[in-house]
């Protein structure tokens, strides 16, 4: 499977690189924007995260697109290879760019906290455990893997279909797995989604005030497991769509 | 080597006649080494089994010989390769009488003509 | 020689349109032989040899390689060469031969090398810059560089010039070996009739003949060129 992606990467390599140099030299270009203009800590803030975001789509695009040219290539299928090992390369593509996205995020927020001159004890870290910073992280994690792994059933159902319409259906099939989660959960479960509550809130006073508060947080095992077998099966259905229905 | 092939006759009995031409004239002289199966069907670009026919072919009737671990040769027995000529000859007159019979020359007629033709030639 | 090589069991192919490509194919291929698939355009070549590839499933029926059914492990001993490139646009000729180094165990490096140089083909050579008849000889490069139990060639010589035509028979007779059986597929049949052992004739997606090349010309009198026209006259 790391063959798999190594070639995923060479394929893609320009368009990822590409995006993030843009990405760089666009936060750049806000930081010294923003000083020379003077812009308030939570304006410029906002515009990284909305680079961020943007970048964050685009990869997602990328490892879809990535799934969606493997399951129809020629030289792809026929590699005496598991199909199962297709969806999974795809799927650590989008984790790892994203990753690496975050931490990139990560190291930025650190650096604004840095220059923002706010010492660290304004910060009320310690209302900020780390183990909710984990489950936060692990949380929008698998939120990402059930994103990828809908969008990719979802490709594969298109794919299936030699009929006009495919594409439609496909993106139907998406939005009705992305809804149905929360319906089902909240049918058997009582609860809308695993993780209840608000992630965390970041309030802003003035310049030089900066909060960042842990919300309210349970975590709902029994809708979390039943997410991952409902992933898992989603998972199995493409690989089987994939064998015997996905043409070339 | 190059042979014009004719698609609608077996290509194996093609091979043979070219081979026995080759031999008979000399270019081929007793006991020399054949090309292999690879070689020639590479060169002539076809395929090795019909290659293989066509040795098959030429060992059954004892113009080429197997020498185990060395390759295939022609045989240095020259009685066989005077057969050889002899029965190819043979082969060319009797279409040639045949086909003088089908225009009506009586045998006479064929043999005066026939030796006009050599003096002339 | 190996026997029942290629195994094809009653297999249909209709499409979801209701096109039917292939209608009850029995066929059986044994070890060491070239034999050509003739058929004209959409006459199921191409439906048949993708199935035994393991790129399409076909309707009812069952194809085997070496007495296993098609899949997981058949791709490893067939080196399918499809009708269109297995290389990527954004490699080199390195990077191809890197690829199927990496995924088919049976690759041989050397033996790659050797039909690169033979082909002309470098390894700095960048594929997308390559003309159609150099990416012709790529592809069949690559395919017949595996040490596979069964080759399938889906037109390698269609729209090549002559010369790349020559080397392209070339190689397929250099490397024919007597345990592998190599198809080829083609509606080209007189550049290409003295290098096969059997042919078989689809037409309509049946197969109409299944003979042995000299045994046409003898019977026959007529060369497969001919026999071609005949069969497929409208």
């Amino acid at each position: 499977m790391m063959k798999l992606l190594k070639y995923d990467w060479k394929r893609n390599s320009t368009t990822l690189l590409g995006a993030f140099a843009i990405l760089l030299i666009v936060q750049i270009a806000i930081t010294v924007a923003g000083s020379i203009r003077d812009w308030e800590l939570g304006i410029m803030l906002g515009l990284s995260m909305l680079a961020y975001g943007s970048v964050s789509v685009l990869l997602v695009v990328v490892a879809s697109k990535t799934f969606d040219f493997n399951i129809k290539a020629y030289h792809r299928r026929l590699l005496p290879v598991r199909s199962v090992w297709s969806v999974a390369s795809s799927l650590i593509m989008a984790c790892v760019s994203l990753l690496v996205l975050g931490i990139l995020a990560a190291l930025h927020m650190w650096y604004y906290w840095n220059s923002a001159g706010i010492p660290l004890q304004d910060i009320h870290l310690s209302e900020f455990p780390i183990t909710y910073a984990i489950g936060l992280a692990l949380m929008m994690a698998w939120k990402l893997i059930y994103l990828m792994i809908t969008i990719f059933f979802s490709i594969t159902v298109a794919r299936s279909i030699t009929k006009k319409g495919s594409v439609w259906i496909g993106i139907l099939v998406f939005f009705a797995l992305q809804n149905i989660l929360g319906w089902l959960s909240h049918v058997i479960f009582g609860e809308k989604v695993a993780w209840v509550g608000p992630m965390a809130t970041i309030s802003f006073g003035n310049e030089t005030d900066f909060a960042v508060s842990a919300g309210e947080y349970t975590l709902a095992w029994g809708a979390l497991a039943f997410e991952v077998v409902l992933a898992a099966l989603i998972l199995y259905a493409t690989v089987y769509l994939i064998d015997r229905k996905v043409e070339v | 080597m190059s042979i014009e092939f004719d698609n609608n006759l077996p290509i194996y009995l093609q091979i043979m006649t070219y081979l026995k031409k080759e031999i008979i004239i000399g270019k081929l002289q007793p006991g020399d080494k054949i090309p292999s199966v690879r070689e020639l069907a590479s060169e002539l670009q076809i395929n090795p089994n019909t290659v293989q026919r066509t040795f098959q072919e030429l060992e059954r009737e004892g113009i080429v010989e197997t020498r185990r671990g060395l390759g295939r040769y022609v045989t240095s027995e020259e009685s066989k390769i005077m057969a050889i000529k002899k029965e190819m000859a043979g082969d060319l007159l009797e279409r040639f009488i045949r086909g003088m019979q089908e225009l009506g020359f009586k045998d006479q007629d064929i043999i005066s003509i026939v030796e006009d033709a050599v003096k002339q030639s | 020689m190996v026997e029942n090589l290629l195994q094809v069991r009653s297999v249909n192919k209709t499409y979801a349109g209701g096109r039917r490509a292939l209608h009850d194919i029995n066929l059986n291929i044994h070890g060491g032989k070239i034999i050509g698939l003739l058929g004209t355009n959409g006459s199921g070549k191409s439906t048949l040899m993708k199935i035994a590839a393991g790129l399409i499933q076909p309707s009812t029926g069952g194809v085997e390689v070496n007495g296993k059914p098609v899949g997981l492990e058949t791709k490893a001993i067939v080196s399918f060469m499809p009708d269109r490139p297995v290389t990527e646009p954004w490699m080199k000729v390195s990077d191809a031969v890197a690829y199927f180094k990496d995924f088919y165990e049976d690759f041989n490096v050397e033996k790659a090398r050797n039909m690169l140089e033979f082909m002309n083909l470098k390894a700095n050579d960048r594929i997308s810059s390559l003309s159609k008849g150099m990416n012709e000889r790529l592809q069949l490069t690559l395919a017949l560089s595996r040490e596979a139990q069964l080759y399938m060639l889906d037109e390698p010589i269609g729209g090549v010039d002559p010369v790349a035509r020559g080397k392209i028979l070339d190689a397929i007779v250099e490397f024919y070996n007597e345990d592998s059986s190599i198809i080829i597929s083609t509606h080209l049949v007189r550049d290409i009739e003295r290098i096969f052992d059997e042919v078989i004739f689809i037409r309509n997606g049946e197969v109409v003949m299944h003979d042995e090349v000299e045994n046409i010309r003898l019977k026959h009198g007529k060369s497969v060129d001919e026999m071609f026209k005949e069969v497929y006259a409208e």
